[in-house]
């Protein structure tokens, strides 16, 4: 018997496979992605070596992990940060209510890794109000739905629904224009920043050697987020430490060619609290950004991932979003298939570290396995090989959908399967 | 050594596909022994996650081949060509025994430059050719072979979409989504003819895989595009 979740899955599916809506949003979202990628990667061609170089010192390092870990919260402590290693969620979590505690306002930048926590869940029930600051972000949460995408959240949603969204919040109406709805946006949360407790973001890289972290954005949210609240808590998977500060500029050029930009207007590198020695040389933490500087090392199951050589290559996965726009699957059920992770990427990610394999047989066999992924990751991940390897453990574990099983027991009965 | 010829479940199943690989065989002439009745090349096991069934029925399908002196294997579905061809050594690690695959674009393209196919009529329609992910992208890179096919038939005209060969979009049809998620599978397929195919201005999109060819056509129901098999133009051409 298929279990309960290939039904709900199917369900959902179903149910956005005839979206209008959604549909044109992600043909405009997938052409203009197409465009400017290759017009990014031409420009800057030499990103195709440094992206294999990149990956030679990826692979490295997710065999080296817990050395990496240790080093990298040595020299976060060293820099007068504050280092934890969360085992679990929980784990986690337990940190965060301890640097955060209760009636606080906490801003926060855009993290598909705090999605594993439910952490604005989390933080409003113990009392704080949350923010999120990314203009898709911020949809998403007044929307009270989640992600669709690993970089554009609200890829789904179309303008005409953002206006009806923002003109409530506004209490009054407003246009459906992108610039308009932008300003807002802008004018809502620009006391939020300034009056926070806490700023919360994740990480695009940590360097082992100098513990510095790495965020790359566009709206500039996160400058705002880790720069005006006395806090500064990063939640960061392990997967992400590079050895090497020259490891995290490659990375940056990786990344947001291979996600369509030339240049990303800001990228900050933020290695500790900020500090200030101009009187009389004596060191004082906490000048005009934070003064507590907060890196929490996620591995929720990484570690555990990172041991089979195969699934290890998902951990690569520079979060570029290229795959799930060249993906013929991903632009008809966006984020719907997927947990918290999602499309073929989001397969392994969501068996290891964010649901199970429970949740992760349905999107198992939602994938075609035709491998255009892998012509257009950066990190050269064979999804359809990796999502191969899971449909062998899930039928170990009995998640198949009935119609395969079937499928599969009359091959193996009459030789054939109809 | 003899030839084979191996059906594969899904155009053995379809009348229309079947029909079509008897009639090309038999205006071949050459002398081939069907197989596929009664035997799957084991991709819906590997497929569906059974790896040690898979390899079983691999090591059976080699041991039929080999028990009726068969050494090629001539086989219209790209993903028995592709599990028989690669996966079997690389990934079942199953020994070939000297067995050698080929897909039906192969064994055309070849066949029509040694003279052995005589395309004597001329086919006037104008085409977009699908690239089937398993012979291609995730096969051996088969991107020539069905061009060189239609560009033989007098008349055919083929017009290429901006998403081709080795960036081919699946048609959806792929990795058993068909058999879990039809509704979507077709949804892929009626995605790729309305952006992809429909503003050539062609009249049929041509393929060569039997997964393809169901796929494509139930996404092309609504539309005024044929879809076609490869072996439907050769034969039109042939007869």
């Amino acid at each position: 018997m298929e279990t309960k979740e290939f039904k709900v899955y199917k369900k959902s599916i179903y149910r956005v496979v005839k979206d209008p809506f959604v549909r044109v949003a992600l043909k405009r979202a997938v052409n203009s992605f197409r465009k400017n990628r290759d017009s990014a990667i031409s420009e800057y061609d030499y990103v195709l070596e440094e992206s294999k170089k990149l990956q030679k010192t990826k692979d490295y390092v997710l065999e080296h992990l817990d050395e990496f870990v240790k080093k990298t919260m040595e020299r976060v402590e060293k820099n007068h940060g504050h280092a934890y290693y969360a085992k679990t969620v929980d784990d986690a979590l337990r940190i965060i209510k301890n640097i955060v505690g209760s009636g606080k306002t906490v801003v926060k930048g855009k993290s598909i890794t705090s999605e594993e926590l439910d952490l604005n869940k989390h933080l409003e029930e113990w009392g704080n109000t949350v923010y999120e600051t990314d203009l898709g972000e911020f949809i998403v949460q007044k929307l009270g739905s989640r992600p669709m995408h690993i970089l554009a959240p609200a890829i789904n949603v179309p303008r005409e629904k953002v206006a009806e969204l923002f003109s409530e919040l506004a209490g009054k109406k407003l246009p459906q224009d992108p610039a308009e709805l932008t300003r807002f946006a802008r004018e809502f949360l620009r006391d939020k920043f300034v009056n926070a407790d806490v700023g919360i973001t994740g990480a695009n890289v940590i360097t082992a050697d100098t513990g510095t972290v790495f965020l790359i954005e566009n709206e500039g949210n996160i400058r705002f987020s880790t720069s005006a609240p006395p806090v500064h808590i990063v939640l960061v998977g392990i997967e992400k430490i590079l050895p090497t500060l020259k490891d995290g500029m490659r990375m940056v050029e990786v990344v947001s060619r291979y996600a369509g930009y030339k240049a990303m207007a800001y990228v900050s590198m933020i290695s500790g609290p900020s500090k200030t020695g101009d009187i009389e040389k004596v060191v004082v933490y906490g000048a005009h950004g934070p003064k507590e500087f907060h890196v929490i090392f996620l591995d929720n199951g990484r570690s555990e991932a990172a041991k089979d050589p195969v699934i290890r290559k998902a951990l690569q996965c520079l979060r570029c979003g290229a795959c799930m726009y060249e993906c013929p699957v991903y632009p008809i059920t966006t984020g719907y298939w997927g947990y918290k992770y999602m499309g073929g990427i989001g397969i392994p990610w969501t068996a290891y570290i964010a649901g199970g394999f429970e949740k992760a047989a349905p999107m198992a066999f939602t994938c075609t396995l035709c491998g255009r992924c892998v012509k257009y990751c950066p990190m050269e991940i064979d999804t359809p090989e990796i999502v191969q390897h899971i449909r062998e453990i899930l039928k170990e574990k009995g998640f198949i959908p009935d119609y395969i099983k079937n499928m599969a027991e009359a091959v193996l009965k009459e030789g054939v399967p109809y | 050594m003899a030839k084979a010829v191996f059906y594969g479940c899904t155009t053995r199943s379809n009348p229309k596909l079947k029909q079509n690989l008897d009639k090309f065989l038999d205006l071949v002439g050459d002398e081939f022994v069907r197989e596929g009745e009664d035997i799957c090349c084991g991709a819906p096991l590997l497929l569906a996650g059974y790896k040690d069934e898979a390899r079983k029925q691999a090591e059976k399908v080699v041991e039929r081949f080999k028990s009726k002196g068969i050494d090629t294997l001539i086989t219209p579905c790209p993903h028995c060509f592709t599990i028989i061809g690669k996966e079997y050594e690389h990934v079942l690690g199953v020994e070939m025994k000297g067995i050698k695959v080929e897909h039906i674009t192969q064994f055309l393209a070849k066949s029509i430059e040694e003279g052995k196919i005589r395309l004597k009529n001329k086919v006037d329609i104008k085409v977009s050719y699908h690239d089937p992910c398993y012979i291609g992208r995730q096969g051996r890179g088969i991107y020539e072979e069905p061009r060189k096919v239609l560009s033989s038939i007098d008349g055919v005209e083929l017009k290429e979409t901006e998403l081709t060969k080795d960036a081919t979009t699946c048609c959806g049809g792929g990795g058993l989504l068909r058999a879990y998620l039809p509704k979507l599978a077709v949804e892929v397929a009626k995605e790729k003819i309305d952006s992809q195919i429909k503003p050539l201005g062609v009249g049929a999109v041509v393929s060569s895989c039997p997964f393809c060819f169901l796929n494509l056509s139930e996404g092309a129901e609504k539309s005024d595009i044929e879809v076609m098999d490869i072996l439907d133009v050769v034969i039109k051409a042939m007869e």
